[in-house]
C-alpha cells in the first residue's frame, strides 16, 4: 500500500509538471499576430478577431461552401448591413462553436447564420477532444508554428495582437467557371427520406443555440447552393431540425426563382462550390432577407464604418480586375 | 557427434555448433540450410524426419538434433 | 451521448489506430484501470470480454466472424484429441506390427480433420478476401477468350483482422495436429489467446505456446510494466507521428501520381515510403506490445532492426517476423518434407551436389511460400509481384552464394569487414526500396510506369510541389537518428530502457518529458493534418 501510494504521488507529480510545461510553451506558441507569416492559420476566418468591437451585424458560420457563396462587401454595398464569414476549409461543428463562443467576446451579432453543409460532417472523438485540447493548451492546436517562429517569437505572451484584417470579410473571391458535366445529376429529387445526424452534432447544435439564445440572438440555418454537398434527404433533416429548435431554415437549392442558379456558368468546381457569378445571387438574395428583418440599421455613411467603404472599394478593384 | 559437427559445418561453417545453442533462433541456420541439413541426415543415419519433427526446437543445437536422430532410429 | 456514440463518430475506426486519442485515453486506461481492481480470477474474463468489445467496437457485428472462429477451432482441437486418445486406448497391448498399422489409420484421420480445419478456415478468408480479384480475373479471361459472360463481382467488407486471427487459428490447429501442444478444452483460453485485442489489428502473429499461457495466468498490473509499456507506448508514438504520418502526404502525392514527378522525386518517395512504412508498422508493434507488456505480457517481436540485414533473406527473418516464421513453418517446411519433395531433394543432391541439391525442392517450396506472401497483403497483381520480387532475390542469392564465397576467398576479401558489411547492408536497403516502390504503387502497371519513369528520367527532385518543406525533411533525419541510436544499442545487446532504468530518477524524468513535448510540438496532427490508418490493418 506505502509504495502504491509512493507511486500515485510521483505520478501526480509528474502529470503536474507537464502540465505547468504544456501551459508555459502554449504561451510560446501562440500565435504573436493574426498573420499567417506569424503561425496563424485561416487567417482570413481569423481575422474577424480584428474588426473593431460591436461592429459586426451578422455572423455567417460554416465551411467552405460559406465563404464561396457569401460576399459580405455586397451586401455592405446594398443594404449597409455588416456581415462576416467565419469559415475555413471542411469545418467540422466543434471549431464553429469555438468560432462563435470567441467572437461574442467581442461581438454582438444581432443574426447567426449557420450553412447547413457542416451539421453532417462527421466529428470523430479524436478531433473533438483535440479541439478542446487545443482551446485549453494552445499548443495542440498552433504547435506546427515552430517552423516560422524567430527567435523574438520565444516569449511566454500569449495576447494575440490581432492587425491583420481582411478586406473582403472573409469571402474568398474566385472568378473562374467549371462547369459539371451536361446534363448535370439533380441533386434535388424529391424524397421523404431523412439523412439523420451523429449524436454528437445534434450536441454541437444544443450548445449553438443555447449559447445564441442566452446573448439574444436569431439564428437562421441557411442551405447554399451545391450539387455535390446538398440532397433532400438532407434538406428533409434540416427541416426537422429547424423545427425542433424554433428557428427559420432556407434551403436555396429549392429556390430557382430567387437564387437562379445557372449550373453551366455559376462554380468552379463542378457544382460543390459557388464561383462569384453564383455567390452573387445567393448573397443577394441573403441580404434581402436580413434587410426584411427590419432589425438592423443602414450603417452606410456612418464614420465608424468607414473601413467597410474601404473594403467595398478593394473588392470592386479585385471584380474590376477580373471582369477586364 | 563429431560426424553431425562435421555435416553442420559443411552446410554452413563459421558457427560454433559445439556450444551454440540458438542455431535456428539466432538464424545461424537459415530454411534452406535446414531443407539440405535434413536430406544430409535422412541418408546419413538413415531415418525419415517428418514435418512434425521440423521445429527451432530439434534444431537449435548440435546436442538436441542429436537427440532427435537417436529418438527417431529408435522409433523404426 | 453513449459511449458507443462517443467512439463510433467514424464507425470507431480511429480506435484501430493504437495512437489516437479515444484509445490512448480512453479505452487503454480504461481497459487498465478496470483490470487493475478486479479480483485475479475474474481478470482473464475481462480481458476476453474487453477484447470482444474492442472489436466490436470496431466493426460491429463482424465480431460474428471472431467468435465462429474460436468455436471452431475450439472443436477441431478436441476432435484431434479424442482421436489421439482413441488410439492409445486401442493400440495399448497390441502387437508392433498391429499397433503400426493403428497408427497409420488413425494419422490418417487425424490429417483428415486437420485439413478441413485449414479448408474451412483458410476457404474463409479466401472467399472475403479474394473472391473480387478472382472474378475480375476470370472475366478479363472470358472476355479475351470471346465467352460473353460477365460474373458480377462480389464485394464483401473484410472483417477487421481477420488475415491476422486466421494464421492463428491454423497454427493452433496444426500445433495440435502435430502433437506440439495440447488441444485446449478452455474456449475461454482459446479464446483469449486468438482475440487478445492489442494484437487483433495488425498482429504479431503469435502461437499458442507463446501467449496462451500467459494471458490465462493474469498477472495484476506491476509499476515496472505499466511504466516500460507506457514508455515503449510513447516511443511507437513517436516514430508514427513525427516519421510516419509527416511524410504520408508526399509518399501520397506522388504514388497517386498527382503531377509529373521527375525520376529523383519518385526514388525519394520510393525511399520516403519505405521509411514510413517501417516507423507505422514497428511504431504500432511497439504500441501493441507495449499494451501488452503493462499486462505483463511478452509477445513475440515483429521486428528486429531489419536494415541492419546484410542479405534479403535475413532482411525476411528481421522484417515481419512472425509472418515469416508462420509461412516457414506451416509452408516452407510441410512442403519440403513432404515425400515426393524428399526424393527430389536426394535425387538432385546426387546429381548436383550438397548445396544445389536440395534448391530444387527448397525453391519450390519458396515459390508457394512467396506467392503466399504477396498474396496476403491483398488481392492484386503488384501484391504477388512483390512476392515474386523476393522470391528471385532469395534463390538468386542462394544460385549465387557459393560462386561469391568462392571469389571471395580468392581475392582474399574478408566478407566480415566493415567496408563488405556495410555494401551489403546498402545492396539489402537498395533492393528493399524497390521491391516498396511495387508494393506501395497504385497496381503493377502504375508501379511499372513509376519504375521506369525513376530509372531513365532521373534527376534531382525540387522541394516545391511535395506536400513536405526543408523543416520536415531536417525534422525527419533528425528523429531518425534517435531510433538509429536506439537501434546500435539493441544490436550490441544493450537495452536502452533498462540502462535508463537504473539512471536517477531526474533524468528519467527529462527523458520522458522531452519525448513527450517532441512529439506534442513536432507530431504531424491538428490542423492539416488527417489522421493515417495503421498500413497493416488493411492487409
Amino acid at each position: 500500500m506505502k509504495s502504491f501510494l509512493n507511486h500515485l504521488l510521483r505520478a501526480v507529480i509528474f502529470v503536474a509538471i507537464l502540465l505547468v510545461t504544456l501551459y508555459l510553451l502554449s504561451r510560446v506558441m501562440t500565435p504573436r499576430t493574426n498573420n499567417k507569416e506569424d503561425g496563424m492559420f485561416y487567417e482570413n476566418a481569423n481575422a474577424v478577431f480584428s474588426e473593431a468591437e460591436d461592429s459586426i451585424d451578422v455572423l455567417i458560420i460554416g465551411d467552405s461552401e460559406v465563404y464561396s457563396a457569401m460576399i459580405p462587401p455586397q451586401i455592405w454595398e446594398d443594404h449597409g448591413i455588416t456581415a462576416y464569414c467565419c469559415s475555413t476549409p471542411g469545418q467540422n461543428m466543434a471549431s464553429s462553436l469555438e468560432f462563435l463562443q470567441t467572437t461574442l467576446d467581442k461581438q454582438s451579432p444581432k443574426v447567426v447564420v449557420m450553412e447547413t453543409n457542416q451539421f453532417y460532417r462527421k466529428i470523430s472523438f479524436d478531433d473533438s477532444i483535440m479541439n478542446k485540447l487545443g482551446m485549453l493548451l494552445p499548443i495542440f492546436k498552433y504547435h506546427d508554428h515552430w517552423k516560422t517562429m524567430s527567435w523574438d517569437d520565444l516569449t511566454l505572451d500569449d495576447e494575440i495582437e490581432y492587425s491583420y484584417s481582411d478586406v473582403n470579410k472573409g469571402y474568398k473571391f474566385v472568378g473562374k467557371t467549371l462547369a459539371p458535366d451536361d446534363p448535370y445529376v439533380d441533386n434535388m429529387v424529391k424524397t421523404t427520406e431523412v439523412q439523420a445526424m451523429t449524436q454528437r452534432n445534434l450536441s454541437y447544435t444544443d450548445s449553438i443555440k443555447k449559447l445564441c439564445d442566452s446573448e439574444n440572438i436569431k439564428l437562421v440555418l441557411v442551405s447554399t447552393p451545391s450539387l455535390k454537398n446538398w440532397n433532400y434527404k438532407r434538406h428533409n433533416g434540416m427541416v426537422q431540425m429547424a423545427e425542433k429548435l424554433g428557428v427559420e431554415y432556407i434551403d436555396m437549392n429549392l429556390l430557382p426563382d430567387e437564387v437562379p442558379i445557372d449550373w453551366s456558368r455559376d462554380t468552379y468546381d463542378q457544382g460543390d462550390h459557388t464561383n462569384y457569378y453564383g455567390a452573387s445571387k445567393v448573397t443577394s438574395y441573403l441580404g434581402d432577407y436580413l434587410e426584411g428583418l427590419g432589425i438592423f440599421e443602414d450603417h452606410r455613411g456612418d464614420p465608424n464604418y468607414k473601413s467597410w467603404d474601404d473594403s467595398l472599394k478593394a473588392f470592386k478593384k479585385v471584380l474590376k480586375k477580373h471582369l477586364k | 557427434m563429431e560426424r553431425l559437427i562435421e555435416i553442420l559445418e559443411d552446410i554452413q561453417p563459421d558457427v560454433d555448433y559445439a556450444n551454440c545453442q540458438d542455431l535456428v533462433d539466432g538464424h545461424y541456420l537459415k530454411s534452406l540450410d535446414i531443407i539440405s541439413l535434413i536430406a544430409e541426415l535422412e541418408d546419413e543415419y538413415d531415418i525419415t524426419i517428418p514435418a512434425i519433427e521440423i521445429i527451432p526446437d530439434n534444431f537449435n543445437s548440435a546436442e538436441r538434433m542429436m537427440k532427435m536422430i537417436q529418438r527417431l532410429q529408435e522409433e523404426v | 451521448m453513449t459511449l458507443e456514440s462517443l467512439l463510433l463518430a467514424e464507425k470507431g475506426k480511429s480506435l484501430t489506430n493504437f495512437f489516437s486519442l479515444s484509445y490512448m485515453i480512453v479505452v487503454l486506461p480504461f481497459v487498465v484501470f478496470v483490470y487493475g481492481i478486479l479480483p485475479k480470477k475474474w481478470k482473464r474474463y475481462f480481458l476476453l470480454l474487453a477484447s470482444f468489445g474492442f472489436v466490436w467496437l470496431v466493426s460491429g457485428g463482424m465480431l460474428i466472424y471472431l467468435m465462429l472462429t474460436i468455436f471452431s477451432v475450439h472443436y477441431f482441437g478436441i476432435w484431434l484429441d479424442r482421436l489421439q486418445t482413441e488410439l492409445k486406448g486401442k493400440a495399448g497391448g497390441l502387437p508392433k506390427e498391429e499397433r503400426k498399422e493403428l497408427k497409420a489409420l488413425y494419422q490418417k484421420r487425424k490429417r483428415g480433420v486437420v485439413t478441413l480445419a485449414a479448408v474451412l478456415h483458410i476457404g474463409g478468408l479466401l472467399v472475403l478476401k479474394y473472391s473480387g480479384f478472382f472474378t475480375v480475373n476470370v472475366n478479363a479471361l472470358l472476355s479475351k477468350l470471346g465467352v460473353d459472360i460477365t460474373l458480377t463481382i462480389p464485394k464483401y467488407v473484410l472483417p477487421i483482422g481477420i488475415s491476422f486471427f486466421t494464421l492463428q487459428a491454423i497454427s493452433y490447429i496444426v500445433d495440435v495436429y502435430h502433437g506440439l501442444i495440447k488441444a485446449d478444452d478452455n474456449v475461454v483460453r482459446l479464446g483469449l489467446f486468438i482475440s487478445f485485442f492489442p494484437q487483433i489489428v495488425e498482429g504479431p502473429i503469435c502461437r499458442y505456446s507463446q501467449t496462451a499461457e500467459q494471458l490465462w495466468n493474469v498477472q495484476p498490473i506491476r509499476y515496472k510494466n505499466l511504466s516500460f509499456g507506457a514508455q515503449r507506448i510513447l516511443y511507437g508514438t513517436m516514430k508514427k507521428y513525427i516519421i510516419a504520418d509527416r511524410l504520408n502526404l508526399y509518399v501520397k502525392n506522388v504514388f497517386d501520381m498527382k503531377l509529373d514527378y521527375n525520376g529523383g522525386a519518385v526514388a525519394f518517395a520510393a525511399i520516403c515510403y519505405t521509411v514510413q512504412l517501417y516507423m507505422d508498422f514497428s511504431g504500432s508493434m511497439d504500441a501493441v506490445c507495449g499494451t501488452a507488456e503493462i499486462f505483463g505480457i511478452t509477445m513475440p517481436e515483429n521486428f528486429k532492426r531489419p536494415f541492419f540485414s546484410r542479405t534479403i533473406s535475413e532482411f525476411w527473418t528481421r522484417w515481419h517476423i512472425t509472418l515469416g516464421t508462420w509461412f516457414r513453418d506451416y509452408v516452407l517446411y510441410p512442403v519440403t518434407s513432404s515425400k515426393r519433395m524428399k526424393k527430389i531433394t536426394s535425387s538432385a543432391r546426387k546429381k548436383i551436389g550438397n548445396h544445389y541439391g536440395p534448391l530444387v525442392a527448397g525453391s519450390i517450396a519458396l515459390f508457394c511460400v512467396w506467392s503466399c506472401n504477396g498474396l496476403w497483403h491483398g488481392s492484386a497483381w503488384s501484391y504477388i509481384f512483390f512476392g515474386m520480387y523476393h522470391f528471385v532475390l532469395i534463390l538468386s542469392g542462394n544460385l549465387i552464394g557459393p560462386i561469391v564465397q568462392k571469389v571471395n576467398t580468392k581475392l582474399h576479401i574478408n566478407p566480415n569487414s566493415v567496408v563488405y558489411r556495410g555494401l551489403q547492408i546498402f545492396r539489402t536497403i537498395i533492393l528493399v526500396i524497390i521491391g516498396e516502390l511495387f508494393f506501395r504503387a497504385k497496381g503493377l502497371k502504375a508501379g511499372l510506369k513509376l519504375f521506369k519513369k525513376m530509372i531513365t528520367d532521373f534527376a534531382l527532385p525540387t522541394i516545391q510541389d511535395m506536400g513536405i518543406d526543408g523543416y520536415d525533411i531536417v525534422l525527419v533525419i533528425l528523429t531518425l537518428g534517435i531510433i538509429l541510436f536506439v537501434s546500435i544499442m539493441n544490436e550490441k545487446g544493450i537495452s536502452v530502457r533498462e540502462v535508463l532504468a537504473k539512471k536517477p530518477a531526474a533524468l528519467r524524468w527529462a527523458i520522458l518529458y522531452a519525448l513527450i513535448l517532441f512529439i506534442v510540438i513536432f507530431g504531424a496532427y491538428g490542423y492539416g493534418y488527417k489522421p493515417v490508418a495503421p498500413m497493416y490493418a488493411k492487409f
